[in-house]
């Protein structure tokens, strides 16, 4: 193709070093991207956690962008980076090869992942499920909702209700052996009404993990009690409750955190500073058996041992069925993600 | 001028960083295209007072990387326009010329970069230049500038999104066989559809409009206006 375009030696400078500019940026980009290609090493099997052999699976969901037109469901601020920064952790730091993040989820969008989910898991799978978006509290019913971003006002018909999460959960959790769902919205307290379970510091032994690994577990985890909670934390760009937790998991120098370390010490931390008091416990009748779901760092620092001698093995390769005689299920692939990606035409002046 | 080089440089600038810290997290894709533009180019010359209209045809590849909400890109075409009647004057330090039954060869070339500040809507710097190549002569006429421009694209449903675009070059340089002759502003506006027939491959199909305007520093002025359909087929690789 042949172009008449002429440049001033004075002009040419300018546009040289604006290129440049571009070209530097080009290349950080590019750079930066592949640099995030992270692999997983297991050489060193020194802290071998043999017990712990199922696949890491999470579906993550953040809502920020609600489209109620009745104004019922303003934006969240915080609800999409918190989800994101959670697979990021949950990815680089403990393992996790299996995440689905979905970015402002319409009820059909969530209803459909977890049943994508359930179809995945494997009989000693460790699955999570976070959630992080508006919801809703009926005052009168004592039920709880997740509102998903197309919800219409106060048409519960058009929000999850808790008992509908609770059945899709089951279902995930019994053919998993450790299943924990995160809720980070408004009134999800009302997921759950059961203590935590806790024991003395002194108490985590490796025996203890042992024994909470091979039990089933159903835990839930959320970010307060029948009560609204807050989007920003000091502009932090996290939710308070998401703020402590991604800093309890980033923070955690210890190769095996249970649930209930981890929610004992989120907890404190955000009862310490904000007005909202996060809860956990046991998803009922779902089967669970006092076990616990164990967060594996990959990457933990040990008195006395080198660093970089102290990278935990976890197999990530699912294990096959030693409790359930149940096939592994054709995974949907997730077509859709590419699909709904939004890549911008090039625009031209 | 020099000022406003230099703002919207530094925009620019912030713009990289800001997304690179932002969005270090977001898909990469690239996307490889080809466009067809036939489009009407009129016009007026203020010194002889003649307007000016041709069809033509434009053939153009583009390349884009997107990471996240922020992306770059660049874009070639070129096309040929044959004036029947009258053409536009060509202009020079020392006056204008009039011509009639000429091919004009017209280039363009824009080099983008922009960010999607919000969902579905981006701001985007464009180094714009374009050429004009007259067949009679060895006369070229050639514009170069900086233009901001906002974009927005929007999904219908699974397969179908409208996007469009408008921005403008508040100032440019004209020059005639390398040599200033004036400035002159342009604005653009487009609009479309984008059909997806799967994650990679999608055709775009849009309106296009392009109006110019040249001061000279001879004292003579032009409007120019660039009217035009275009098809588009992108290939798209995503990360």
């Amino acid at each position: 193709m042949f172009f008449t375009i002429n440049f001033s030696r004075h002009n040419r400078g300018n546009l040289h070093r604006l290129a440049a500019v571009l070209l530097f940026c080009l290349y950080t980009v590019v750079v930066s991207a592949e640099s995030r290609g992270i692999t997983i090493e297991t050489t060193t099997h020194n802290n071998n956690i043999t017990f712990l052999n199922g696949t890491y699976r999470a579906l993550i969901i953040g809502n920020n962008d609600y489209r109620d037109s009745e104004g019922r469901w303003p934006p969240l601020k915080t609800a999409l980076t918190d989800a994101r920064a959670l697979k990021q952790i949950l990815e680089d730091d403990y393992g996790f090869t299996d995440i689905q993040l979905l970015e402002n989820a319409t009820r059909r969008d969530v209803l459909i992942a977890l049943q994508e989910l359930s179809k995945r898991v494997m009989a000693n799978d460790n699955v999570l499920v976070y959630y992080a978006g508006h919801g809703y509290f009926d005052a009168d019913t004592k039920k709880g909702y997740w509102v998903p971003v197309d919800a219409k006002g106060t048409d519960q018909t058009t929000f999850l209700r808790n008992s509908t999460i609770r059945d899709e959960l089951s279902i995930i959790a019994s053919r998993s052996r450790h299943t924990l769902l995160i809720s980070d919205s408004c009134f999800s307290g009302t997921l759950l009404r059961s203590n935590t379970r806790s024991i003395r510091p002194e108490m985590y032994t490796d025996l203890y993990y042992r024994k909470v690994a091979t039990k089933k577990s159903v835990q839930i985890m959320s970010s307060g009690g029948i009560e609204y909670v807050d989007d920003d934390y000091n502009t932090s760009g996290h939710s308070p409750f998401t703020y402590f937790l991604l800093n309890e998991l980033k923070y955690n120098d210890r190769k095996m955190l249970t649930l209930s370390e981890l929610s004992t010490n989120v907890e404190k931390a955000v009862a310490n500073n904000v007005s909202q008091v996060p809860e956990s416990g046991v998803l009922q009748g779902a089967g669970d058996e006092l076990g616990e779901f164990i967060f594996i760092k990959l990457n933990v620092s040990v008195d006395g041992v080198p660093k970089d001698k102290v990278k935990v093995q976890v197999n990530v390769v699912p294990a096959e069925a030693q409790s359930s005689n149940r096939e592994p299920e054709a995974v949907t692939p997730r077509k859709q993600d590419k699909m709904e990606r939004l890549v911008a035409p090039i625009p031209t002046l | 001028m020099k000022i406003t080089k230099t703002y919207l440089i530094l925009l620019l600038g912030s713009i990289f960083l800001y997304s690179l810290n932002a969005q270090a997290d977001g898909d990469l894709s690239l996307s490889l295209g080809v466009k067809l533009l036939g489009a009407n180019w009129s016009g007026h010359n203020q010194n002889s007072d003649t307007d000016f209209s041709a069809g033509g045809t434009q053939f153009g590849l583009n390349a884009a990387l997107q990471k996240g909400r922020f992306y770059t890109g660049l874009n070639l075409q070129s096309g040929e326009y044959t004036f029947d009647d009258n053409a536009p004057d060509q202009v020079s330090k020392s006056g204008s010329q009039s011509y009639s039954n000429v091919k004009i060869k017209h280039s363009e070339v824009d080099l983008i970069a922009g960010y999607f500040f919000w969902k579905h809507i981006s701001l985007f710097l464009d180094i714009k230049g374009f050429g004009n190549q007259w067949d009679n002569n060895d006369y070229k006429l050639g514009f170069s500038g900086i233009g901001l421009g906002a974009s927005g694209m929007w999904p219908l449903s699974k397969r179908w999104s409208l996007y469009g675009s408008f921005g403008f070059v508040p100032s440019g340089k004209l020059e005639a066989n390398n040599e200033k002759i004036g400035s002159g502003s342009s604005a653009a506006i487009e609009f479309g559809s984008i059909f997806s027939f799967n994650a990679s491959n999608r055709l775009t199909l849009g309106l296009k409009q392009q109006s110019r305007t040249y001061k000279f520093d001879s004292g003579d002025q032009q409007e120019h206006k660039m009217n035009g359909i275009f098809l588009g087929y992108s290939h798209l690789f995503l990360y």
